[in-house]
């Protein structure tokens, strides 16, 4: 199965990706960037429309599971230990918002990532960063 | 408080209830099947719980700054979730209490449990811009 197969397969067998309608757009080890369609049912404000930092935060922390899974040291599974959300900018109304998270560092035991999210047309233009370790689980035996 | 479901439209597509305490804001977010992450477990997704964790953060400063007409919606400036153990197919309570109200930053610590209050889940600390 390649990077991107996995990655898709990842997002479809998770209801709460599912329901954030999440999309992966591109994957390569330990590397993965995914899509969170713009949506009613995920704004924060509801004077702005500006989606709510939550959403965001579970865009994060999905690209950043993903990108743990899609490490060389091939762990079976992972669990977030932590993550550390900074919010640059309010995420522009009606525009999707990608996340790419790399999995910069594995110990035995923990995985070390670190992700960012922006807009499709301005990469450059952070909304938020985070920074999270994730458990590394290789199964019993 | 539940009028804050209606300013926070993804409160409301969660189903989340937020109530007032002595010590800040509690809020309940029901189960449903939609906010799993892993289904092997199955445990609720990690950001799912830190959604709603900085839903009743919002929610404990708005209730200090908000009037009658006006819901204050404070902005988040960064978000600390440390996860202590899985959440299990059951409903999600939080109770979030707001250390420190300045002019311009509120700095909130929120704590999720499921059946068992002192069993956490996830531990949370987070900064809103709160400047009127």
């Amino acid at each position: 199965m390649s990077e991107i197969e996995f990655a898709k397969k990842f997002c479809e067998i998770l209801p709460f990706a599912k329901w954030l309608d999440l999309d992966v757009v591109d994957a390569k080890p330990s590397s993965v960037t995914i899509a969170l369609p713009y949506a009613d049912a995920i704004i924060g404000d509801e004077k702005s429309g500006i989606v709510h930092g939550g959403a965001v935060t579970a865009l994060l922390d999905t690209a950043a599971g993903a990108a743990v899974l899609l490490d060389p040291v091939k762990p079976q599974g992972t669990a977030t230990i932590d993550l550390r959300i900074d919010y640059f900018r309010p995420a522009t109304p009606k525009k999707t918002i990608l996340a790419t998270a790399e999995c910069y560092h594995t110990t035995k035991h923990v995985a070390f990532v670190r992700a960012r999210a922006f807009h499709e047309d301005s990469a450059n233009v952070l909304i938020a960063v985070a920074n999270g370790s994730f458990a590394l689980n290789f199964g019993k035996g | 408080m539940n009028r804050f479901q209606k300013h926070i439209p993804m409160a409301a597509a969660l189903g989340v209830e937020f109530m007032e305490s002595e010590e800040g804001v509690i809020a309940r977010l029901p189960f449903r099947e939609s906010l799993i992450g892993n289904p092997l477990v199955p445990a609720l997704h990690g950001g799912a719980m830190a959604t709603f964790a900085e839903m009743a953060a919002q929610a404990a400063i708005a209730r200090e700054l908000s009037t009658e007409d006006l819901f204050f919606y404070p902005k988040t400036v960064n978000f600390y979730v440390d996860y202590l153990r899985p959440g299990r197919e059951a409903d999600c309570f939080a109770l979030a209490e707001v250390r420190r109200l300045g002019r311009r930053l509120a700095s909130v610590d929120v704590e999720l449990w499921q059946e068992e209050r002192t069993r956490l889940c996830i531990r949370c600390n987070g900064h809103f811009l709160v400047e009127r």
